[in-house]
């Protein structure tokens, strides 16, 4: 069992960008596959978030479902702009089971600054190769989406991302830490462009397990559910403590976390 | 702000553990102007609590206000600092403890305390905890202080940034298989909540004898200061030590702009149980420590007669 990560750099035009990504998928992932996870804007040019224009998308789309079907893997698709009635930009990523089927969708809005927001749902879909949880965008980098995911079960977070912040050293680290805060792997995606630092990664609790940096191409690492679960059963010897964060929660004294703070 | 931060090593004799304290005070103190000294968990040394450190009972714990702390008020009156002891076993005085991390200021005053709020092992059983989480406000704006077990819980930091908190204490102890990731992890709760944060560890092994097992407990220090930006200074693992780091508040950075974006009526699921979580861990401990629980380790451990951490 196989997580792929794809880290492309932003071509031209979204045809050159989606040409390049959806190529280099096509070579390198194999039949191991259990996940493959595209970023956040997984087509775009780099400079405005403009909606992907349909024969594009269906296009995309059409082959992320072949690349499901023919290597019985998981794709989260990356996330495209799309117009919803109204005129109103939404990035959309989609997680298609290994018949090509959508088994989970996210939706966020596109913000005037061309950034992406966050949002109310953060599904969780139980698969055979665990228990999955979808983050598209900023939701990843709040303390609070992660650790909903997390608290309903999810093993392994499947992340369209970018690497898009002020202070990238720290982001780029923030995603083992996220994964040991929360005692769970993450399958993050980012791209390249001048805004966006790659960062894309497969982390487990214990420390990173494979990382682009910034380079190009697609990632893989090795992917076992039983560690995650294995790390998540209370050992009252204390020989091991990452389950403790989970265990020991005391609901009661998190109530301001759900309250609108000024 | 300039902290000192005390790495302290484990003794086997409290005397020599509460000696130790008063002269790192003293040492970096008198070296030049700190604002705050800030110990680690259990300045004292081991708990009574610990496994295989039941002779300790009545030594590593005091009662608050007592003898112990008063001579750490007229060291910071003395010495015109802040000092927060990051937590010291406070006997009740009815058969129960707390683990109190406790601020005294520069008159020598506790201005502030924590009490954990997350029981970590046997504190599951002998402790009282505290029932909120609050900020302090000091002389250097808002603080949060999340004792050791605490900081492992995420809300923790969340909420203290959350309430104001620029600068978060935690008083704890590196465990030593857990060394790379902690030092990660405090990193990134920085980053993520934009707040500085300032961990004090001890170093050394703590042995005793639980039945007829042997158990070592490796504590591996790497105290230090990070920043969202990153780790500003680190101590190393094996040695005690102080550093000694001028902290600002931190500029707004990407943790602020994530705050911004949070939908807190979206986040009621973190009020509910993980969903694995289907055992009593406190009554599994409790059992244990009468002789007569199951014993649900994992299965490698069960049957060893070596347990505990090791780096």
């Amino acid at each position: 069992m196989t997580i792929f990560v794809a880290q492309h750099a932003r071509r031209a035009t979204p045809e050159a960008t989606a040409s390049a990504v959806l190529d280099d998928l096509d070579s390198r992932v194999s039949d191991e596959a259990s996940f493959v996870v595209l970023p956040e804007n997984a087509f775009t040019t780099g400079g405005d978030v403009r909606a992907l224009p349909r024969p594009l998308r269906e296009q995309c789309l059409d082959r992320l479902t072949a690349l499901a079907r023919t290597r019985g893997t998981y794709v989260l698709t990356g996330s495209w702009a799309e117009t919803r009635p109204g005129g109103g930009l939404t990035q959309v990523t989609r997680l298609l089971d290994p018949s090509g089927s959508e088994c989970a969708r996210v939706e966020r809005p596109v913000l005037p600054d061309g950034t992406t927001g966050t949002g109310d749902d953060f599904p969780v879909v139980e698969t055979p190769f665990g228990h999955v949880g979808v983050l598209l965008g900023p939701d990843f980098w709040l303390v609070e989406p992660p650790r909903i995911a997390c608290l309903a079960g999810a093993e392994l977070l499947l992340v369209a991302g970018s690497l898009d912040g002020r202070q990238q050293a720290s982001q780029r680290a923030a995603v083992w830490g996220i994964a040991t805060l929360n005692t769970v792997a993450v399958a993050f995606a980012g791209s390249l462009s001048e805004r966006c630092g790659g960062g894309s990664a497969v982390a487990a609790p214990e420390g990173f397990v494979a990382e682009a940096g910034t380079d190009e191409g697609v990632i893989e690492a090795p992917w076992d559910v039983e560690r995650i679960r294995h790390l998540r059963e209370p050992d009252l010897r204390f020989q091991q403590t990452l389950w403790f964060g989970l265990w020991a929660r005391r609901t009661e004294l998190y109530t301001d976390l759900t309250a609108q703070v000024s | 702000m300039r902290v000192a931060v005390v790495q302290t090593q484990w003794v086997d004799d409290p005397e020599d553990g509460l000696r130790n304290a008063y002269q790192a005070i003293e040492d970096v103190c008198g070296a030049g102007d700190i604002d705050l000294v800030c110990f680690p968990e259990f300045l004292l040394g081991p708990p009574w609590y610990m496994p295989g450190q039941d002779g300790l009972k009545g030594r590593t714990d005091t009662p608050i206000p007592g003898p112990i702390v008063d001579g750490f008020q007229s060291l910071a009156r003395k010495l015109n600092t802040h000092i927060l002891l990051g937590s010291l076993v406070e006997d009740l005085q009815d058969g129960m403890y707390r683990n109190t991390s406790l601020l005294i200021g520069r008159q020598g005053v506790i201005t502030g305390r924590a009490v954990k709020a997350h029981p970590f092992g046997n504190e599951m059983v002998v402790c009282r905890q505290t029932d909120a989480l609050g900020v302090l406000s000091t002389e250097f704006g808002q603080i949060g202080i999340a004792v050791c077990s605490d900081f492992w819980i995420p809300e923790v930091v969340r909420l203290l940034a959350l309430a104001g908190a620029r600068t978060v204490f935690v008083p704890g102890g590196t465990l030593g298989q857990n060394q790379p990731l902690m030092v990660n992890a405090l990193r990134t709760a920085a980053y993520l909540n934009d707040v500085n944060i300032v961990y004090a560890s001890s170093v050394g092994v703590v042995r005793g004898k639980r039945g007829d097992r042997l158990v070592e407990i490796h504590f591996a220090g790497t105290s230090l200061v990070a920043s969202p930006e990153g780790v500003l200074a680190q101590a190393g693992s094996d040695e005690p030590e102080t550093l000694v780091v001028d902290i600002d508040e931190p500029a707004d950075g990407d943790g602020r702009r994530w705050q911004q974006l949070r939908r807190p009526d979206a986040y009621q699921a973190l009020l509910t149980p993980y969903a694995g979580a289907d055992r009593d861990l406190a009554a599994e401990l409790r059992a244990s420590l009468t002789g007569g629980g199951p014993d649900r380790g994992r299965p490698p451990a069960a049957t060893s007669t070596h347990e505990g951490t090791r780096s």
